[in-house]
């Protein structure tokens, strides 16, 4: 049983603009516990180009450890800039995923680059922040985990956890492109790979959550432990149709008790879209679990995969 | 090596003899494997697909002194690349290597990108039948871009030395636009990988292994063969910008010599070879290949090896 009790959103991008970086969308949240408040890293977009194509800088806001609906301090910059001319990370830097390793402050990281035939490519990268967590330097020009022999394109979405002092990287990779031409839309399901120093990862190599039809997209593995099981909360969706209607993201819940071995909860209690005219009624998209101050939080995007900003859900598990 | 007889063959493949009626130009890095009665040389084609040119892996035979073609020129064998795949819009270089009844190919794929005209990365395919066909061993590269190399991975080759697979590849650490005409070049420099097994590699260093000559020199298409010291390459090299045209700082071949693989020392004899017409512009994308009394350079001349291949011997 899991309950859940809707907060709203919470952080309105549009009342943090800044021309340079930030205009529109606060995606992917990714919680860091700093004691004295809670940073929630996001990613967001300057103003599209010419031709309508965005870029993608991560940020974070602080919120109260006892209430994260409220904001007590936002960057003013992005943690990182992008990537030099040809390399994979150049056209984006989302989602974003810090975690305390070895007492260092490191983060994985979706790097985007455009190639001309479809409309992106992803690969992920690592950085290290030498500041407590307000700016991240990459510890290579290159990507840690890139395309390989089984995952051909669109290696992305990391989040990555420590248990037993091990790395897991939860992630997603893509498996073919659909579509026409001029209209081509990415298949990718969710992964694992493990690994003792960040750098050298063994992947797993095979999809972690059974897909409920062919075409399924799964995206956001947003593992956590609670209550003797290891649990995820991730969204999925339709490959084609998706923008704002029946097909669009939905909440997906799965439990394993190791990390590898996933069940699928089709009929659990998961957030629902919200009401008519709500801001999330079309869609739950990119959820993250978070603990703080004694309870426990979902942080999501709603319509139009988080242009507005994200909100905030309270859950409990039982 | 630097004191063997040498014999200057000029060109041995003209690719408008050889390819004319197909649609295809050049005849790029050739690479050959020995067979009982037959030499296949692998090589690489083009043909012109709106405004840009595509590279295709082919192959010829020739007799067993590779004094001349047996066979016509015909295209490598595999399935289409899959949509947004690394080798979508080409396949240039194509590196054979026998193990047992199977010949492998490492290749590297092109695509084109936005930011940068192309990316590239290595993968693997494997033939049973001697080279006409191929599977590819994956859908996607067995070696990619990581953390210390950015972009353009490409031009492997694989030697089995001492127990061991040894890759000898580029990768790419600049790209600088041309002061005269404004295009981004590329500069590349060679790595070297060991693995036990053919597909699976560790992660590059991003270490250069050869030694430059020039400022920002870019160097290609390493090619390494075992002798009786360790191991000895032969690769080209080039200026990173303004080298298209011929002259000064256009490719040349390069040669380094090693006894473990992972220190060489340069000594870029071959630039002392007199030049003929076949490559009075420049010398490129050379392969060596090891026959009962000799050892050959198989490599291209002028623009590019537009025009096809040639041969220089040396006689052991």
């Amino acid at each position: 049983m899991i309950r859940w009790n809707r907060l709203g959103l919470t952080f309105d991008v549009s009342k943090y603009r800044s021309s340079s970086f930030r205009i529109s969308h606060a995606q992917a949240v990714a919680s860091l516990d700093q004691g004295t408040h809670l940073r929630l890293y996001y990613s967001t977009r300057p103003e599209p180009d010419e031709s309508g194509a965005f870029v993608s800088y991560t940020s974070f806001v602080d919120v109260l450890p006892t209430d994260p609906t409220v904001v007590i301090a936002s960057s003013d910059e992005p943690v990182m800039e992008l990537g030099g001319r040809g390399t994979f990370d150049e056209h984006g830097i989302y989602p974003f995923s810090p975690v305390v390793f070895q007492d260092r402050l490191i983060a994985f990281y979706g790097g985007w680059s455009r190639p001309v035939s479809v409309p992106f490519d992803v690969s992920i990268g690592i950085a290290e922040s030498f500041d407590g967590g307000v700016s991240f330097e990459r510890l290579g020009p290159g990507p840690v985990l890139a395309p390989n022999m089984d995952e051909p394109f669109i290696i992305s979405g990391p989040k990555v956890r420590m248990f037993d002092s091990t790395l897991f990287l939860f992630y997603i990779a893509g498996s073919r492109w659909v579509g026409d031409p001029s209209e081509r839309e990415p298949v990718y399901r969710i992964r694992v790979a493990t690994s003792d120093d960040g750098l050298r990862w063994n992947r797993l190599g095979k999809d972690l959550i059974p897909c409920l039809d062919g075409d399924e997209v799964q995206a956001s593995p947003d593992v956590l432990f609670s209550k003797g099981k290891y649990r995820m909360f991730f969204c999925y969706r339709n490959s084609v149709n998706y923008r704002g209607s029946s097909g669009s993201y939905r909440m997906g819940y799965a439990e394993s008790s190791d990390l590898i071995n996933w069940v699928r909860k089709e009929h659990a209690p998961v957030l629902t879209p919200g009401p008519e005219g709500a801001w999330d009624s079309e869609m739950i998209a990119y959820p993250h679990y978070f603990e703080t101050g004694g309870s426990a939080y979902v942080a999501y995007l709603g319509n139009g995969f988080g242009r507005e900003g994200f909100g905030l859900a309270k859950v409990e598990f039982e | 090596m630097t004191d063997q007889y040498v014999t200057k063959h000029g060109l041995i493949f003209s690719s408008q003899t050889m390819l004319s009626g197909t649609g295809l130009e050049f005849a790029q890095s050739p690479q050959a494997v020995v067979f009982d009665n037959f030499i296949r040389v692998f090589f690489t084609s083009r043909y012109r697909d709106d405004d840009q040119w595509v590279s295709i892996p082919m192959s010829v035979d020739f007799d067993s002194e590779l004094m001349a073609p047996i066979s016509d020129a015909r295209r490598v064998e595999f399935s289409k690349s899959v949509t947004g795949g690394f080798d979508e819009h080409g396949i240039f270089p194509f590196s054979p290597l026998k193990v047992g009844e199977l010949l492998y190919s490492f290749t590297t794929g092109w695509r084109r990108m936005k930011s940068v005209p192309v990316e590239t990365a290595i993968g693997l395919m494997i033939s049973s039948d001697g080279g006409i066909s191929f599977e590819r061993h994956g859908t996607g590269p067995i070696v990619n871009r990581s953390l210390m190399e950015p972009f353009l991975v490409c031009d492997a080759q694989v030697v089995d030395w001492n127990s061991q697979f040894h890759m000898f590849y580029l990768f790419g650490t600049k790209w600088t636009d041309d002061p005269r005409t404004g295009a981004p070049e590329r500069t590349y420099k060679i790595g070297h990988l060991v693995s036990d097994s053919i597909d699976q590699w560790p992660i590059g260093t991003g270490t250069p292994i050869i030694p430059e000559i020039i400022p920002l020199e870019a160097q290609a298409l390493p090619s390494v063969s075992p002798n009786a010291d360790g191991l000895e390459m032969v690769f080209c090299f080039r200026k990173s910008t303004d080298f298209r045209q011929g002259g000064p700082g256009s490719y040349d071949l390069g040669y380094a010599s090693s006894i473990d693989g992972e220190s060489w020392t340069r000594n870029d004899f071959f630039v002392k070879w007199g030049r003929t017409k076949f490559d009075s512009e420049m010398r490129c994308y050379p392969s060596f290949l090891d026959l009962a009394n000799r050892r050959v350079v198989l490599y291209n001349g002028n623009s590019f090896g537009r025009f096809g291949f040639g041969m220089v011997s040396l006689w052991r």
